[in-house]
């Protein structure tokens, strides 16, 4: 099928041909639940999610004249839907595609987005994100990463933490103070700074899962900036990063709802395979908690159909990713502790369909942690509904 | 827009859903029926033969959504289910209901014997029914007020009581075939699902006035985090409700759509009552009182998981992943 075919084709037409381009194009070893399973490496990641994007399933809604396919987010939900139901890697360029892209899409200059954009769908240029700092964490205004003006440009000086894939990036959306520190939220100005530049120091950080390439502190020295990785003026980039950031929370990774059933596919069929395990499968009070696992999975899908119909008939989506990001955070972290328990029963010799979900679901259980943290905290998220879905009131 | 609907918007009939709901408070449970058809409210899903609208399940959630909030009094789910699914087999007694001539219910627990005698139980308003659909082991049946006898059941609900009634045989009125009552059923799921909604809001919408406007240690309750919290989950768990039972009215008729429906009922079976209990405990002492209206919501939350059998619905989704093979 040509390209041109391929932006054409809309609703079930262009499902099937995702789910025939995924089955005929998953390289070998690639699924978490196939037999004959070996992690990907990096290289392996990048090369597949370049050609994902070659064959129209990534960068759906970019404009086509900076890589993208110029598609609607129904499109991209419906991708996402046949991804999810295959155990894929995670994107190993998630900051670039789905938070410094739609940021640059928002605030970027022509030239900015015609020199970042197709690097990032073409997998050439990885980003990391250099929001958090020591001392500013769920309190991002309290940031202290300064950039001062150096003739036409900026130097960069400061410390950002938890900055995830820092070492294979090769640009940090990075969030930095132009006036004083209690300007809070005025002045900070956001950058897309090139990792290889001199004055930037990377520090590996050992994360609970043990996840090679995982986070690290960035140490950033008088690091010079031209104009032209300026996002935005000082205060735009800021809101501009706010903006985005509430609709990212609600589109990112929109294939979970449907990953979360391939995982609880693979752990019933994990619980036949093993004459320890296939009697959970008949226990009253196992069925249950799966029975409401599964709710729980409907509902993520309740929250993710209708902020897709919302954002094509371009109406404003507040705060609902903050509901749904609550919701399937707190969802996975259940489901994960349920799989855990129950594969924790298995024989001494479990088969080996039963050790494969043994490490998935140790994974998915560690990473579980990190997802009522990151990209804002389980009380930041209750926080948000009171403030801006029940709108309560504040003060004394 | 589609053509079934002719142009109507589901969101056109919450307002005068509303406003029927207001009106039955004043009114005397009897008359109620004749109040709500004023507004064709009982007829939503009836072919238009029998006087119906004719229109699709979407177009009765939103009402059902007004009735659970306004603590409707009235057996409006098992009214609106007849009242589409006799026009067939019985139109007359359709036609009936659809007008608020006569008054319908159904017993959602136990089956009848073939002999319509025996034994079932919560069935709404069943006192001073004129029809009673029972299940049998296949389909179900129509009797006769005649041919059965209902008493006070120990249920929670004071809103919408719950009757256990007695079977005295004879022929039915009229039957429905398996297939006729497994679709009732599951349409059936899905109404429930918008009361409990309804009720689960309108509960929450107390909490958030009363820890408003209460003020202890010198602040209003709701300027602790702790409240905050507290009120910030309640919301998520019904705007979790919202977005299942949303995005099953508008499945297919697969077996996606059939999950996306019990799951929907489920997530208000599930969260339903936490958001009531939730809205008692923010009441602190006046939430246990009879004068607040919080337990009202609750009791009604309560009945109405019990009628969709919440713990048998999760077997059956548990089933239909595991058991295949």
């Amino acid at each position: 099928m040509t390209d041109g075919m391929v932006h054409e084709l809309t609703g079930e037409a262009f499902r099937a041909h995702v789910r025939g381009w995924l089955a005929a194009n998953v390289p070998p070893g690639f699924l978490a639940d196939q037999p004959g399973y070996t992690p990907p490496s990096l290289q392996q990641c990048r090369d597949w999610e370049a050609a994902m994007h070659r064959a129209g399933l990534a960068g759906i809604t970019w404009p086509r004249a900076y890589g993208g396919h110029g598609r609607t987010l129904r499109e991209h939900l419906i991708a996402n839907q046949e991804i999810g139901r295959l155990a894929l890697p995670e994107s190993v360029s998630s900051i670039g595609k789905e938070l410094a892209g739609p940021i640059i899409l928002a605030i970027g200059t022509e030239e900015q987005k015609r020199r970042y954009l197709p690097a990032i769908l073409e997998m050439r240029e990885m980003w990391c994100q250099g929001f958090s700092e020591p001392e500013a964490g769920s309190d991002l205004a309290s940031l202290r990463t300064r950039a001062v003006r150096d003739g036409v440009g900026w130097r960069i000086t400061g410390q950002k933490i938890w900055t995830s894939g820092a070492a294979k990036a090769a640009r940090c959306l990075l969030l930095a103070r132009t006036g004083p520190l209690e300007d809070r939220h005025k002045g900070l100005a956001l950058f897309a700074v090139p990792m290889d530049g001199p004055g930037i120091r990377v520090r590996p950080i050992r994360q609970i899962n043990d996840k090679e390439g995982g986070f690290a502190e960035v140490f950033f020295d008088e690091v010079p900036v031209g104009p032209e990785d300026a996002l935005g003026a000082p205060d735009e980039g800021w809101n501009a990063a706010i903006r985005v950031l509430g609709i990212e929370r609600a589109t990112n990774r929109m294939y979970r709802a449907w990953r979360f059933e391939n995982e609880l596919r693979h752990l019933v069929a994990a619980c036949r395979e093993d004459p320890a395990l296939a009697p959970l499968l008949r226990d009253g009070a196992y069925r249950q908690r799966i029975a409401a696992t599964l709710v729980d999975i409907e509902m993520v899908k309740g929250y993710v159909e209708p902020v897709v119909e919302a954002l094509v008939a371009e109406e404003a989506i507040g705060a609902r990713g903050s509901l749904m990001k609550l919701h399937w955070s707190e969802a996975h972290q259940r489901f994960a502790a349920l799989a855990l328990e129950m594969l924790a029963m298995a024989s001494p010799e479990a088969p080996p369909i039963v050790a494969a979900a043994q490490k998935r679901f140790k994974e998915i259980y560690l990473q579980a942690r990190a997802e009522t943290i990151y990209a804002g905290t389980t009380e930041i998220q209750l926080g948000i509904i009171a403030d801006r879905v029940l709108n309560l009131l504040r003060g004394k | 827009m589609d053509v079934t609907s002719g142009g109507l918007d589901p969101a056109e009939f919450a307002e005068s859903a509303r406003k029927a709901v207001a009106a039955c408070a004043g009114l005397h449970a009897a008359c109620r029926a004749a109040r709500l058809a004023e507004d064709g409210l009982l007829g939503v899903l009836a072919p238009e033969e029998v006087g119906g609208l004719g229109l699709e399940l979407r177009f009765a959630l939103p009402v059902l959504q007004a009735a659970g909030a306004g603590d409707l009094g009235f057996p409006l789910a098992e009214t609106m289910l007849l009242a589409r699914h006799l026009a067939g087999p019985a139109p007359e007694t359709a036609a009936a209901l659809a007008a608020g001539e006569a008054r319908g219910t159904i017993a959602w627990a136990g089956t009848a014997r073939a002999d319509l005698t025996g034994t079932v139980g919560r069935a709404p308003m069943a006192e001073g029914a004129d029809w009673l659909l029972v299940r049998l082991a296949e389909g179900a049946a129509l009797l006769p007020a005649a041919a059965f006898h209902a008493t006070r059941a120990i249920g929670l609900d004071e809103t919408v009581p719950e009757f256990t009634v007695t079977l005295s045989g004879g022929e039915p009125a009229c039957r429905l075939d398996a297939s006729a009552w497994d679709a009732l059923a599951e349409e059936a799921l899905l109404l429930r699902t918008a009361l409990i909604l309804g009720a689960a809001e309108t509960a929450l919408s107390l909490a958030v006035e009363h820890t408003t406007n209460r003020r202890q240690f010198g602040k209003p309750l709701i300027a602790n985090q702790a409240m905050r919290h507290l009120l910030a989950r309640q919301k998520l768990a019904l705007e979790g409700i919202r977005g299942a039972l949303t995005r099953a009215a508008g499945c297919d008729d697969d077996a996606e759509g059939v999950l996306a429906r019990r799951a929907a009922f489920l997530a208000a079976a599930t969260h339903g009552p936490l958001i009531a209990e939730g809205a008692i405990q923010a009441h602190g002492g006046m939430g246990f009182t009879w004068e607040v209206p919080v337990h009202r919501h609750l009791r009604r939350i309560r009945a109405l998981e019990a009628q969709g059998e919440a713990p048998r619905l999760r077997e059956a989704v548990a089933a239909a992943l595991i058991d295949v093979n």
